[in-house]
């Protein structure tokens, strides 16, 4: 009776339920285990703070080294533009060339 | 071979699990989920919930087998990861007890009563028994319980509990007397 109010008390206390128990739980261990460490990664809080670093860093590179999209872009436009000076300046440069610098570069390249 | 028939040492089972043995790890197994079980049932109050407790605490040994230190014992060490996981288990209980109630849904938070148990306590002859037990200490409890009704003896469930085999003797002999104190005038005997 005694046993009764003690917390263990719904545990079956046989030795074929534990050997049963413990053939199921090892099996089970072994598989869940087995699941590699992209589950750990995506489980863990560890794993979120590691991911979150990464993507920082990734993000942190792509914005430092530029838009390679307006690189590739750049190169384009050079290698299509005139080969004169006035032309080459006209296509390559961000903003309009002042007026008087495209006078004298064309005189002084003629 | 049965797998509580295996002499080898708890570290060799647990190398030979290490290598992909999958009946060493059983074997191992098999040899703690008996007080594993009884551990987290004390800490934890529900069966179920002891039994999901014992299976992530062997996941997590099967998992970590190879940081495992040989020369210290097995047996803390898994003890140790089924306290960890019933303390985190209940953290969360009351977490979630917590909000429930913050949302006025305190009847869904309150945990299903145990079968029978208003049965059980019916059939008790007056409230001397709940009284006794109401007077241990929960580690007191514990320890009667594990050592007097379910027959480990006080290193094991030294290890299990995470403190010294004196602890639990002193724990043990206090329970019985107390049990005496309360029981012993009304005829009652406890089973030790």
């Amino acid at each position: 009776m005694m046993a009764e109010l003690f917390e263990t008390r719904g545990v079956r206390d046989e030795p074929a339920h534990w050997d049963a128990m413990a053939l199921r739980v090892a099996e089970n261990a072994a598989r869940e285990s087995g699941r590699g460490a992209f589950e750990w990664l995506a489980q863990s809080r560890a794993g979120w703070i590691a991911a979150s670093l990464l993507l920082a860093a990734a993000l942190f590179s792509m914005t430092s080294a530029g838009d390679p999209a307006r690189t590739r872009g750049s190169e384009w436009v050079e290698m299509v533009a005139p080969g004169d000076d006035v032309g080459k300046q006209m296509a390559v440069s961000e903003t309009p060339p002042a007026v008087s610098s495209l006078l004298v570069q064309t005189r002084g390249g003629t | 071979m049965r797998v509580n028939e295996d002499a080898r040492a708890d570290a060799e089972l647990l190398a030979a699990t290490e290598r992909g043995d999958g009946a060493a790890f059983a074997v191992l197994v098999r040899r703690y989920i008996r007080s594993a079980t009884l551990l987290a049932a004390q800490l934890l109050e529900d069966r179920d919930e002891a039994e999901d407790i014992v299976q992530d605490a062997f996941t997590v040994v099967h998992r970590r087998a190879r940081t495992f230190d040989p020369a210290r014992p097995f047996g803390p060490w898994v003890f140790a990861i089924v306290r960890r996981l019933a303390a985190n288990r209940r953290a969360r209980d009351a977490r979630r007890a917590g909000l429930l109630e913050l949302f006025g849904m305190r009847e869904l938070a309150e945990p299903p009563s145990m079968d029978g148990e208003e049965a059980i306590l019916a059939r008790l002859d007056g409230a001397a028994a709940l009284r006794a037990m109401n007077d241990l200490s929960p580690m007191q409890r514990a320890c009667i319980e594990l050592v007097v009704l379910r027959g480990l003896t006080t290193q094991e469930v030294a290890a299990m509990h995470g403190v010294s085999e004196s602890t639990v003797r002193q724990h043990v002999f206090r329970a019985r007397a107390s049990l005496r104190n309360v029981l012993g005038d009304q005829g009652g005997t406890d089973d030790g």
